[in-house]
C-alpha cells in the first residue's frame, strides 16, 4: 500500500521541486537590481587558523556568501547597505553579527561553542535543529561519554538520560550491560533498544542463546565499538520519534554519529589513561569459627538419636562426630580458617589509549583513529582487550555529488575465565586448606568431592574460556544534490562478525575433577547488510512555510551461522582446544543457521509554520521474514506537533522566560525481535538408540502458528522545553503512556496438551511515566567560578492489561503459572510471604500449620482462610524502580574542572538468589555468615541449619530485598594547563585528570553491589571500583 | 525540467527494482531445522517421529526423579545424606504441588503421549510406507502411550486424557477417572499392540508382543485391586504373563551376577529395556544414571578416593533395616544379597592410609606379610583392603577384638547411617569416561523374566492357587540358590502369602524401580511404611497413595485443575 503512496510522493516532491527552482532563479537573479559594493576579511578561530566554509549572510536577506579554505571572503553588497549587519554562521561555533558601519574589511574570530554544537539533533534519517523538534529525544555529547572510562559507551550513558535505564551485569572484564528505554512493553521478544550507527541500523543476532551447554556471548552491539569515537549519542523515546524505524522502534532507537573530520588544520589527540580496580566488596561468607560452630548446630542430635528436622531440642555431638573430615577436624580444634576470596583477589587494572588524526580540505575530510583498551580482572585469567581503528571520510566529488565511508574496525579478546573459581571460592569450606606442607595446591582441600580448591581454577593454561571477536562495521554514502533542496543518497551498510570461542578444562579443574581434559570449540558467523535510498527535500515557501519531505526505501537481510563441538578425554593439555579431533569423545556436536529479512519504506513530512508552529507526520511500512504469511507487513504511523510559545508575541514581555515549548506526539511502532522460524512449528532432535544403533528421531517440540504478527506500541507523549532566566536553568518534562497489544507472548500451557507453551501475540500491557530533566548554570561568577549541574528523573508503571486466560464467564484472568498478574508489572515476585521462624513456644501451632518444626521458615497465613495453600503467596514486589536517574555536578575554576556523578535507582525489590543459594543451611558448604535461629538464639532472621537437607523449605522466601541505591558514579578532577605553557610546548590542549569510578554505594542492601541485572548468584564477579588518572593531549 | 524528470523516474525505477523482489525477499526457508508439517508427511519422517515417542522412556527411568517417585518412602528404602527431594521419602508438607520431579515426570509422560498421538493421528496421511511397517510401527507407539498412561495413573489417578495431537493453543485439561482411562487407552492399545507386534524385533529395544502382553498383564493385575476390577482381571493377567513365560525362548539368567553384567545387558531374561549407548552423541543428556544414588559414601573413607571403578556417591537411597533383616535371614542359601551388594572397597589412596594404634598392638594385629603391628606403621597399602562391608546375618564373628586385629576397616549394619550403608553393586557403571560422569550406559530393564514369574505368582494368589503361586516363586528362588542349596530354597504351597510375595519381591528386584507401585497396587503402602520405614511412618496418609498434581498444571489450566486430594488446595478424601 504505501509503496504506491511513495510513488505517487515523489511526483508531489518534483513539482515542489520545480517551484523551488523558480524562486531560487529569482533569488539568483536579485543582485542585478542592486549596484554592488564588496566587504572582504578573514574568519579565523581562537586559535588564528582560518575556518572555511562559514556562512556569513546579510541580515534580514538570503544574500550571503562563504569563506574560502583559508577562511577568506569577499562579500558584494547591495549598494545603500552600509548600515546592515552581517552574521557569521559556522556549526560548532557561537553565531556573530557585526555591523558593517561602513568598513570594508572585516576580520572575525569565532569562538567555538560546545552548546551550540548541540543545537542540532540527530533524528534518524536526518538531523532537526533542537529549537524544532517536536518528538521526545534526548542527547549526549563526547564530552559527557568520555568522562566515564569504560569499554562500553553505554556504561557512560548510564544515569544520563531520563527514562534510560542502564544495568551492568557483574565485574567480569567485557561484560555488558543491559539498556532499556522507558521499561519493558513486551514480556517475551526482546526490549532492547535498536542502535543505529551512522545511519546503518545494527542487524547483528543480539540474542543469546544456548548451544550444548555453552551460551552463546550475545553481542551487546556497542562492545565492539570505541566510545572515545563517537561524536554524539541520541535516544529517541517516543513513538513519533522512533516511527521512522517501524517495526524495529518499539524499544527505543539508540542513534549513534561517530567523529567525522573537520576541514581545517589537522589536529593530532591523544587520550590515555591508566587506572587500578578492586572489587567492590567480598561476599560476607562465614569464617572457620563461625562455620564449625554452624555444623555444630547441623548435627544436632534428637532425643531419638537421629539428626534433622526434629533435633532442634537435641544436642550437640562432640567434635570427633561432627567433623568426619580431618582436615576440618583439625581446624576446627586449633581454630585455622581460609578466607578464600582473600586468596583469589587482588588488584586488576585499566589501560586505554587512543590516538586520532582529524582534518582536511574544503573537498576532503577525514578522521581517523586508533584505540587501545585492556582491562584486567581483579581474579586471574578474566581479561578483555580491544583494539579499533576507524576510518571516517567525506568527499565533495563536484558541487552536487559527495561521497563518504565510515568504517569500524575491532578486534578483542574476552577472557572469561572460570565459571568455578568465584562459587567455590564462597562454597569452599573455611576449615579447608589451600596449600600442602610443600606450598602445592591441594585439589580437593577435604575430601568433599564436588568442591575444589578455587586456586586450582587460575593455574594459568589449566582452565581457559577465550572469545574473540571481529568485527568491520562498514558503510559508503553517495549524496547527490539534484536540484537545491532536493538530495537523494544511497547509503550501504554493512556489519561483518566472527566470534570464536574456544573453552578448555584441564584435568584438575572443578569440572572435570581429575577426568580427562575436555574442550568447546564455537565458531560464529554473522553477517548483515543494509541498503537504503533516501530522497530528501527542504524548501522554505513563502517565507514562513518551511517544508522538508523524505523519502526512503531499504532493505537489510541477516544471516547467522555457527558450529560448535564439544569434546572429552583430550590425550595433552597444551592443546587448548585446537587439536580435538584427538579426543576420545564426542559430547555434543551442531551447526545452525539462521536468516531473517525486512524490507521497509517509509516518508516523513515536517512543516514549519513561521518558526513556531511545527508538525511532523511519518508514515513507515515494513515486511518481516521472522512473521507469518500473510501477516509480514504492516504500516507504523507517527505524528507530532510543537508549539514554540516563546516566540509569540504575547511572550515578549515575560522576561525570565527564555525558551518554551508545548510538544506532543502519537505513533505506533512495533517489535519482532522473536527469533526466526518460530511460526514453522520447528521439531527437536530426540535421543534414543537399538542397542548401539542410533535411534535419534524428530519429536513435536513448537506448536505451528501461523497467524504470529507483529506486536505494536502506540505512545502518546506530551512534553515541554523550557528556560528560564537567559538559559540559565533549562529542562524538558515529559509525560507518556505506551499501550502495547498483540505481545508476542510465550503463553504457557499447561502440561496435558504435551507443550509447555507457544508464541502467540496474546495479550498487552501498559506503560505510563514521566521524566524530568534540568540543566543549571548555578554560579558563573566573574571571577571564573563556574558550576552547572544537570539532573534527571524518571518515573513510570508497567503493567499487565490482558493475558491469554480467560474464566469460564469470560472475564481477564491472571497467569499465576507464569507469575503475570493483570493490573502488575511484567515481571512480579510472586511467593510465600516469611514472617519469621518458627519459636519453640510455636511448636503447636507450626506443625498444624505448615507441618513445620521450630526453627524452620514462618509463612504468612496470606488469605486468612486458617489453612496453608498454595494460594497463601502474595506478590512480593517487582523489580521496577519508583524512580531513577542521575545527579551531575561540574565545577569549573581557572583550569581545574571538578565533577562528580550520582546515579540512583530507588524503590524496587531486588531479587537475590545469593541470599538462598549461599545460605542453604546444610553446612556441608560454607554460608553467608547470617544470624540462624537455634534453640539458645530464637531470632526470626534465618533457619536452623540442618545437615538432612540440601535447602530449607521456603528458602526462597529471604531472597527479597529493597534494591534501592544511591551511588557515586564517577568523581573527577582535572586540570588544563594554561595556553601560555601548552604553546610553548608546542600543544594546543593540554589536561592531566584523576577520577574514581563506583567508589561509593549507599545503599540498604550489603552484601553486594545492588546494581546488577536484579539476579545475583553464586558465579558472578563483584563488581568493581576503579581509581584511574589520565591525559588528553592535542597538537 | 527535463533532466530533473529523468532522474526522478530514475529513483523510482530503482525502487520499483527492490520492489519486486520483496516477496521473495521475506520468504522464511528452514535450513538448520523441519517442521512436523513437512517432515512428518514423509516415511523417513514418520520412522523419526516413531523413534522420538521412545525417547520419552530415558526421561522417566533414567534420572533422579524415576528413582526418587518408585523407590523412596517404601519398607525398602529410605533416604541417605544427600538429594533434596527426601520428602518422597518422609511424606512431608515438601511433597507438594511445587515439587519439580513430579512436574517433570508429569510434562514428559504428557510429551511422550501428544508424540504417540502425532504419529497415530498423522499416519493416515502417509504414503509410500509399507503397511504392515506402518502398523507395526502405530503398534509401537500405542504399546508405548499405554505405558505413559499407565505410569501416570498409577502416580496421579485420574488424569487428563486425551487421543489426539494437540493442535493450537490447548488450556483445556480434563480428569478423567482412572477407569475409563484403563478401559477406553491402556487396555485397547495393548490389545492392538499385542494383536500387531512381532514376537521380537531386528531392532533391538522396539516394542515387541510379549513386551505388550506382560505390559498388559500387569495392568490387569493393577486393575484387579481397584473398586473398578473387571472379575477376569486376575486370570486375564495370569494368562498373559503365562504366554510371556511359554510362548517365547525367555529364560532366567542362571546366574544372578551374569544379568547385571554389563558386557550382558541383552541376556535372554530382558523382556523390555531402555536403551542405552556408550556413544554419548546417541545419549543426549538423557544417560542412564541409576549408577550415581545408591552408592554410600566409600570416598570420604581412609585410604579411598573417588574413582571411575568405585563410582560417584550421591548417598540419595539407602535400604532400611527392614530390607537388612529381609536379607540377613537367609543368606546362607540366597546369594542374592552378595550378588547385588558390593562388600569390599580396595584402597586407592595412599595419602589417607591410616597408621596402627596401640589398641590394635595391644590385640595382636599383624601386617599384611604377617609381621606383627607396629604403632604409627600404615594398615594397608594401596591395592589392600581398605573397607569391608560384611552386610546383614554375618555380624556375629566381627567382635570388637577382631576388629583391633583386622588391618581394614569394618562396617557392621548396626553402624550404618546416612553416609555409610549399603551399597548397591548393580548399577555402578565403570565405562564411564569421567569420574564425575553422571551419563551411564547401562541399559535399564523394565520387564524382565524374574519379575514376571513373581507377577504370575501374585496373579494366582489373588486366585486362591497357592500351589502354582509356589512353583512360580520357587523359579526364582531357585536360581538364587548358593550352588547345593536349591533344595533349602524351595517353598510350599503352605508358605505363599502376599507378605511372603512381598518380602520375595524385595529380595529379588532391589532397587528397580518397582516397590513403590507394588506396595500401592497392593494396598500395602500406608501399613508398610508406618511399619519399617520410621522417616515416613509419621506422616504418611491414605492420601499419599497418588501424587499431587503439578502446581503448574493447576495454574496454566483454563479454569484451574483440581488438585488430588488430600493435598493443600485439593478437597478432603473420604
Amino acid at each position: 500500500m504505501l509503496w504506491i503512496l511513495l510513488i505517487c510522493t515523489p511526483s508531489f516532491a518534483a513539482k515542489d521541486s520545480f517551484e523551488g527552482k523558480e524562486s531560487a532563479s529569482l533569488l539568483n537573479s536579485a543582485p542585478l537590481f542592486f549596484q554592488a559594493d564588496a566587504i572582504r576579511g578573514r574568519i579565523v578561530d581562537d586559535a588564528g587558523a582560518g575556518i572555511p566554509g562559514v556562512n556569513i549572510i546579510i541580515k534580514g536577506t538570503s544574500n550571503g556568501t562563504t569563506s574560502d579554505a583559508e577562511g577568506r571572503y569577499v562579500l558584494s553588497l547591495p549598494s545603500g547597505f552600509t548600515d546592515g549587519t552581517l552574521v557569521y554562521s559556522f556549526i560548532g561555533f557561537s553565531t556573530q553579527e557585526q555591523a558593517i558601519s561602513g568598513r570594508s574589511t572585516i576580520d572575525v574570530t569565532l569562538v567555538s561553542d560546545v552548546t551550540a554544537l548541540s543545537e542540532v539533533v540527530v533524528v534518524g534519517y536526518g538531523t532537526q535543529e533542537k529549537r524544532d523538534v517536536t518528538a521526545s529525544i534526548s542527547s549526549i555529547n563526547a564530552d559527557a561519554i568520555s568522562k566515564v572510562s569504560t569499554t562500553n559507551a553505554l556504561e557512560s550513558m548510564k544515569g544520563q538520560i531520563a527514562g534510560v535505564d542502564v544495568l551492568q551485569s557483574n565485574g567480569r572484564p567485557g561484560s555488558t550491560p543491559t539498556v532499556t528505554v522507558r521499561g519493558r512493553r513486551s514480556i517475551n521478544a526482546s526490549n532492547d533498544p535498536l542502535f543505529v550507527i551512522d545511519g546503518v541500523p545494527m542487524t547483528s543476532n543480539t540474542s543469546t542463546g544456548t548451544d550444548g551447554g555453552i551460551s552463546n556471548s550475545g553481542s551487546n552491539p556497542l562492545n565492539d565499538f570505541n566510545p572515545n569515537d563517537i561524536a554524539s549519542i541520541e535516544v529517541l523515546k517516543d513513538a513519533a520519534a522512533t516511527a521512522i524505524y517501524g517495526s524495529r522502534g518499539a524499544n527505543g532507537v539508540v542513534l549513534i554519529t561517530t567523529k567525522r573530520g573537520k576541514s581545517g588544520k589537522t589536529t593530532i589527540s591523544y587520550n590515555g589513561s591508566y587506572g587500578v580496580s578492586q572489587p567492590f566488596s567480598k561476599f560476607p561468607m562465614m569464617n572457620g569459627a563461625q562455620f564449625a560452630d554452624m555444623k555444630r548446630e547441623a548435627k544436632r542430635l534428637s532425643p531419638l538419636g537421629v539428626t534433622g528436622r526434629t533435633a532442634w531440642e537435641g544436642t550437640i555431638q562432640p567434635d570427633a562426630n561432627v567433623f568426619e573430615d580431618p582436615v576440618e577436624l583439625n581446624s576446627a580444634t586449633n581454630g585455622l580458617s581460609t578466607d578464600w576470596q582473600d586468596l583469589i583477589f587482588h588488584n586488576g587494572s585499566q589501560s586505554n589509549h587512543q590516538v586520532s588524526a582529524n582534518g582536511g580540505n574544503e573537498k576532503t575530510q577525514f578522521n581517523i583513529a586508533i584505540g587501545y583498551f585492556n582491562e584486567d580482572g581483579t581474579i586471574d585469567g578474566m581479561d578483555f582487550t580491544k583494539l579499533t581503528a576507524r576510518i571516517n571520510l567525506d568527499h565533495q566529488v563536484s558541487k552536487r555529488i559527495k561521497v563518504g565511508m565510515s568504517n569500524q574496525l575491532t578486534h578483542s579478546i574476552k577472557n572469561n575465565g572460570s565459571g568455578s573459581v568465584m562459587s567455590e571460592a564462597v562454597n569452599q569450606t573455611p576449615l579447608g586448606l589451600p596449600y600442602d606442607g610443600q606450598g602445592n595446591i591441594i585439589f580437593l582441600p577435604i575430601s568433599d568431592g564436588i568442591r575444589s580448591n578455587p586456586l586450582s581454577e587460575l593455574v594459568p593454561g589449566k582452565r581457559i574460556d577465550e572469545e574473540k571477536v571481529d568485527r568491520i562495521f562498514s558503510s559508503a554514502y553517495v549524496e547527490a544534490e539534484i536540484i537545491e533542496g532536493l538530495k537523494y543518497k544511497f547509503l550501504i551498510g554493512t556489519d561483518l562478525r566472527y566470534n570464536t570461542r574456544g573453552i578448555f578444562l584441564g584435568r584438575f579443574t572443578n569440572p572435570q575433577k581429575n577426568g580427562d581434559p575436555a574442550a568447546t570449540y564455537l565458531n560464529e558467523a554473522n553477517v548483515g547488510y543494509t541498503m537504503e535510498n533516501l530522497i530528501t527535500y527542504n524548501k522554505l515557501i513563502g517565507g514562513k512555510h518551511n517544508i522538508g519531505l523524505t523519502f526512503l526505501q531499504s532493505t537489510s537481510a541477516n544471516n547467522y551461522e555457527n558450529h560448535i563441538t564439544s569434546v572429552s578425554g583430550l590425550p595433552y593439555e597444551s592443546q587448548k582446544w585446537y587439536n580435538i579431533g584427538t579426543a576420545s569423545t564426542i559430547n555434543f556436536i551442531n551447526s545452525r543457521f539462521e536468516k531473517y529479512s525486512l524490507a521497509s519504506f517509509m516518508g516523513r513530512i515536517n512543516y514549519t509554520f513561521n518558526g513556531k508552529y511545527l508538525l511532523q507526520a511519518t508514515l513507515r511500512a515494513d515486511g518481516s521474514s521472522r512473521l507469518a504469511p500473510g501477516n509480514k507487513w504492516t504500516n507504523f504511523p507517527g505524528l507530532s506537533a510543537g508549539w514554540r510559545v516563546v516566540d509569540e508575541p504575547f511572550m515578549a514581555n515575560i522576561n525570565f522566560l527564555s525558551d518554551l515549548k508545548i510538544r506532543g506526539s502519537y505513533g505506533v511502532v512495533g517489535n519482532t525481535s522473536i527469533d526466526p522460524y518460530q511460526t514453522a512449528g520447528r521439531l527437536s532432535k530426540s535421543v534414543y538408540s537399538w542397542d548401539e544403533a542410533n535411534a535419534a528421531g524428530f519429536k513435536l517440540n513448537e506448536i505451528p502458528n501461523p497467524d504470529l504478527t507483529w506486536e505494536k506500541s502506540a505512545t502518546v507523549d506530551v512534553g515541554v522545553d523550557f528556560g528560564l532566566f537567559d538559559g540559565r536553568l533549562s529542562g524538558t518534562f515529559d509525560y507518556y503512556v505506551t499501550n502495547t497489544t498483540d505481545l508476542l507472548l510465550r503463553r504457557a500451557l499447561p502440561a496435558s496438551s504435551g507443550y509447555d507453551l507457544i508464541l502467540s501475540n496474546i495479550g498487552a500491557t501498559r506503560t505510563k511515566g514521566m521524566e524530568l530533566t534540568l540543566s543549571a548554570n548555578i554560579v558563573d561568577s566573574p571571577g571564573g567560578f563556574k558550576w552547572d549541574a544537570d539532573f534527571n528523573l524518571a518515573h513510570y508503571k508497567e503493567e499487565i492489561v490482558d493475558l491469554a486466560q480467560r474464566d469460564p464467564d469470560g472475564n481477564k484472568t491472571d497467569d499465576v503459572g507464569n507469575s503475570w498478574f493483570i493490573g502488575q508489572p511484567i515481571r512480579v515476585f510472586y511467593d510465600y510471604k516469611k514472617v519469621g521462624i518458627w519459636q519453640v513456644a510455636e511448636k503447636d501451632q507450626a506443625a498444624a500449620f505448615m507441618g513445620a518444626f521450630p526453627g524452620e521458615i514462618k509463612l504468612a497465613d496470606a488469605n486468612g482462610d486458617g489453612l496453608f495453600t498454595p494460594d497463601d503467596r502474595v506478590i512480593i514486589g517487582s523489580d521496577i524502580p519508583s524512580v531513577y536517574g542521575g545527579l551531575n555536578n561540574r565545577f569549573a575554576y581557572k583550569g581545574f574542572d571538578f565533577s562528580f556523578f550520582l546515579y540512583y535507582r530507588l524503590g524496587y525489590t531486588l531479587d537475590s538468589r545469593f541470599n538462598s543459594d549461599q545460605a542453604t543451611m546444610q553446612s556441608r558448604y560454607n554460608n553467608l555468615n547470617v544470624d540462624y535461629w537455634t534453640i539458645d538464639n530464637p531470632t526470626n532472621s534465618y533457619p536452623r541449619p540442618n545437615l538432612n537437607q540440601e535447602s530449607p523449605s521456603y528458602i526462597s522466601t529471604v531472597r527479597y530485598e529493597d534494591g534501592g541505591f544511591v551511588k557515586l558514579r564517577t568523581i573527577t578532577l582535572g586540570y588544563n594547563f594554561p595556553s601560555s605553557l601548552t604553546e610553548k610546548l608546542g600543544l594546543s590542549n593540554l589536561r592531566i585528570y584523576v577520577s574514581a569510578q563506583n567508589p561509593k554505594v549507599w545503599s540498604s542492601y550489603t552484601d553486594f553491589d545492588p546494581e546488577s541485572i536484579n539476579e545475583i548468584s553464586s558465579g558472578d564477579i563483584p563488581s568493581n571500583k576503579l581509581f584511574l588518572g589520565g591525559i588528553n593531549l592535542t597538537f | 525540467m527535463n533532466i530533473k524528470m529523468k532522474s526522478i523516474f530514475i529513483l523510482i525505477a530503482l525502487m520499483a527494482f527492490n520492489i519486486q523482489s520483496c516477496d521473495k525477499f521475506l520468504e522464511e526457508d528452514l535450513v538448520s531445522d523441519v517442521s512436523g508439517s513437512s517432515y512428518y508427511t514423509t516415511p523417513a519422517g514418520l520412522e523419526d517421529a516413531v523413534d522420538a515417542t521412545y525417547s520419552s522412556l530415558k526421561y522417566i527411568h533414567s534420572n533422579e526423579r524415576a528413582h526418587s517417585l518408585t523407590i523412596f518412602g517404601t519398607d525398602t528404602y529410605t533416604n541417605g545424606a544427600d538429594g533434596g527431594h527426601k520428602s518422597f521419602n518422609y511424606y512431608d508438607n515438601g511433597l507438594n504441588s511445587a515439587s519439580s520431579q513430579i512436574r517433570e515426570m508429569w510434562d514428559e509422560l504428557y510429551r511422550g503421549i501428544n508424540q504417540a498421538n502425532a504419529v497415530i493421528n498423522r499416519s493416515q496421511a502417509i504414503e509410500g510406507l509399507d503397511p504392515d511397517i506402518l502398523s507395526q510401527r502405530l503398534a509401537e507407539v500405542r504399546f508405548l502411550r499405554a505405558y505413559y498412561y499407565f505410569v501416570l495413573v498409577r502416580q496421579f489417578g485420574d488424569v487428563h486424557l486425551t487421543l489426539e495431537e494437540t493442535v493450537g493453543a490447548e488450556v483445556e485439561a480434563n480428569k478423567t477417572p482412572q477407569e475409563t482411562i484403563y478401559e477406553t487407552a491402556i487396555v485397547p492399545d495393548l490389545e492392538f499392540a499385542i494383536a500387531t507386534l512381532p514376537d521380537s524385533q531386528s531392532d533391538y529395544g522396539r516394542a515387541t508382543k510379549p513386551a505388550a502382553e506382560n505390559l498388559l498383564g500387569l495392568v490387569k493385575l493393577t486393575r484387579g485391586y481397584q473398586t473398578f476390577a473387571k472379575a477376569d482381571d486376575f486370570s486375564e493377567a495370569e494368562r498373559l504373563f503365562g504366554n510371556v513365560i511359554d510362548d517365547y525362548s525367555f529364560a532366567l539368567e542362571p546366574d544372578m551376577g551374569k544379568l547385571w553384567d554389563q558386557d550382558n545387558d541383552k541376556n535372554k531374561e530382558i523382556i523390555f529395556s531402555v536403551q542405552y549407548g556408550t556413544d554419548e552423541i546417541l545419549n543426549g543428556t538423557e544417560g542412564n544414571r541409576s549408577h550415581l544414588y545408591f552408592l554410600m559414601e566409600y570416598d570420604k573413607e581412609k585410604g579411598m578416593i573417588r574413582d571411575i571403578a568405585n563410582g560417584r556417591p550421591f548417598k540419595r537411597f539407602r535400604p532400611t533395616q527392614y530390607l537388612l533383616d529381609v536379607w540377613g535371614a537367609n543368606r546362607d542359601n540366597d546369594n542374592r544379597y552378595d550378588l547385588t551388594y558390593k562388600h569390599v572397597w580396595i584402597s586407592n589412596n595412599p595419602k589417607s592410609i591410616p597408621v596402627w594404634e596401640q589398641a590394635n598392638v595391644d590385640a595382636g594385629a599383624k601386617n599384611a606379610d604377617g609381621s606383627p603391628a607396629v604403632v604409627g606403621q600404615p594398615r594397608w597399602a594401596v591395592g589392600d583392603t581398605a573397607i569391608f562391608m560384611p552386610g546383614p546375618g554375618r555380624e556375629a564373628k566381627w567382635t570388637p577384638t577382631k576388629r583391633l586385629q583386622t588391618r581394614y576397616v569394618v562396617y557392621l549394619p548396626s553402624e550404618y547411617t546416612e553416609r555409610i550403608f549399603g551399597h548397591i553393586g548393580k548399577f555402578i557403571d565403570p565405562r564411564r569416561p569421567a569420574i564425575q560422569w553422571e551419563r551411564g550406559s547401562r541399559d535399564w530393564f523394565i520387564m524382565r523374566l524374574g519379575d514376571t514369574y513373581l507377577l504370575r505368582a501374585e496373579a494366582r494368589i489373588k486366585q486362591g492357587n497357592t500351589t502354582d503361586a509356589a512353583d512360580d516363586i520357587n523359579m526364582v528362588r531357585v536360581r538364587a540358590a548358593w550352588p547345593g542349596k536349591e533344595a533349602v530354597m524351595m517353598i510350599t504351597p503352605g508358605d505363599v502369602t502376599m507378605d511372603f510375595l512381598l518380602e520375595e519381591r524385595a529380595r529379588e528386584l532391589d532397587a528397580e524401580q518397582e516397590r513403590w507401585y507394588t506396595l500401592a497396587r497392593t494396598g500395602t503402602l500406608v501399613d508398610r511404611v508406618k511399619l519399617y520405614n520410621p522417616l515416613g511412618a509419621p506422616n504418611i496418609d491414605a492420601h499419599h497413595i497418588h501424587r499431587p498434581i503439578p502446581q503448574n498444571q493447576i495454574d496454566r489450566t483454563s479454569g484451574g485443575y483440581e488438585q488430588n486430594c488430600g493435598y493443600p488446595g485439593g478437597p478432603s478424601c473420604n
